[in-house]
């Protein structure tokens, strides 16, 4: 296979990977008009999950990603009924990712 | 295991291993299904099996409830055709919805006994399903199951007291019969 030829398979690829978060954030936006107003910050997490799945699969892995990945799958958000522990997780989660942005 | 043990044990899993599910135990699941009560025995279910990884991706895709990555899933339908021929008149016709919901049960009780888990989603965009399973106007997705080894244990929820969930004879009756 040539260099070229696989550079457009990752890049169909991506482009796929891409499509599905891009219909995963609509229909999530759809569905939230007469979901349980709790999902929305499920869909949120679910989204940033899904979206350090492509970068991984698109090269972009770090450590850090790989941390902020670890903290999402350790904590269930749903079927954790905990509004404060919900909260606890989400603001760390700000914070580690603040502290990443500044330093870019 | 007892039948009251499975539905005890049973969880709603979202993290999944990458084992496939085999498509003799995918058979059992439906056959289970299709022994579920069925109001007037109109059986309106209709059971669409997806195990090819690039269609469940899809399905996820428009599955915001779809949570892990299943290895199978199965979108359960209603027939309205078969509602409208068989089902009586309106106000009866909620009872094939009801019946894809004991369908669907069935379907995850045997699963916990296969060693699989499952996780009934609700929040799924019907029109976009509808597009992507080819499905004629008049079958309507109502649930999704999605099928897989289970990744690590899920923790049960607390389940409301009986005591406060049970009344007897009539509202707010104890058993005692005060």
């Amino acid at each position: 296979m040539s260099a070229m030829r696989g550079d457009q398979m990752e890049v169909e690829k991506l482009r796929a990977e891409v499509l599905e978060l891009l219909c995963y954030i609509v229909t999530s936006a759809r569905g939230l008009v007469d979901e349980p107003w709790r999902y929305g910050p499920f869909r949120l997490i679910e989204t940033a999950r899904r979206l350090i799945a492509i970068m991984q699969h698109a090269g972009l892995d770090d450590e850090f990603l790989r941390r902020v990945a670890t903290k999402i799958d350790n904590h269930d958000v749903v079927t954790r009924n905990d509004g404060e522990g919900l909260i606890r997780f989400l603001d760390d989660l700000v914070f580690l990712l603040a502290n990443e942005l500044k330093e870019i | 295991m007892t039948i009251l043990e499975t539905i005890k044990y049973r969880r709603s899993v979202r993290k999944y291993t990458s084992g496939e599910v085999a498509l003799e135990d995918i058979m059992l699941l439906l056959d289970a299904a299709r022994w579920a009560p069925t109001g007037g025995d109109v059986q309106a279910w209709t059971f669409i099996v997806l195990r090819e990884d690039a269609n469940i991706r899809k399905l996820r895709a428009v599955s915001p409830g779809m949570l892990g990555e299943p290895t199978a899933a199965i979108v359960i339908c209603t027939d309205m055709d078969r509602v409208l021929e068989r089902g009586g008149r309106p106000p009866q016709q909620f009872l094939p919805r009801m019946d894809t919901a004991m369908a669907a049960q069935n379907i995850m009780l045997l699963a916990q006994e296969l060693g699989l888990g499952s996780c009934p989603i609700g929040s799924f965009n019907r029109e976009a399903v509808q597009v992507l399973l080819d499905l004629p106007p008049s079958v309507i997705p109502e649930l999704v199951i999605s099928l897989g080894y289970p990744a690590g244990e899920t923790k049960a929820p607390a389940r409301r007291a009986i005591e406060e969930i049970v009344h007897y004879e009539r509202y707010e009756g104890r058993p005692d019969g005060s």
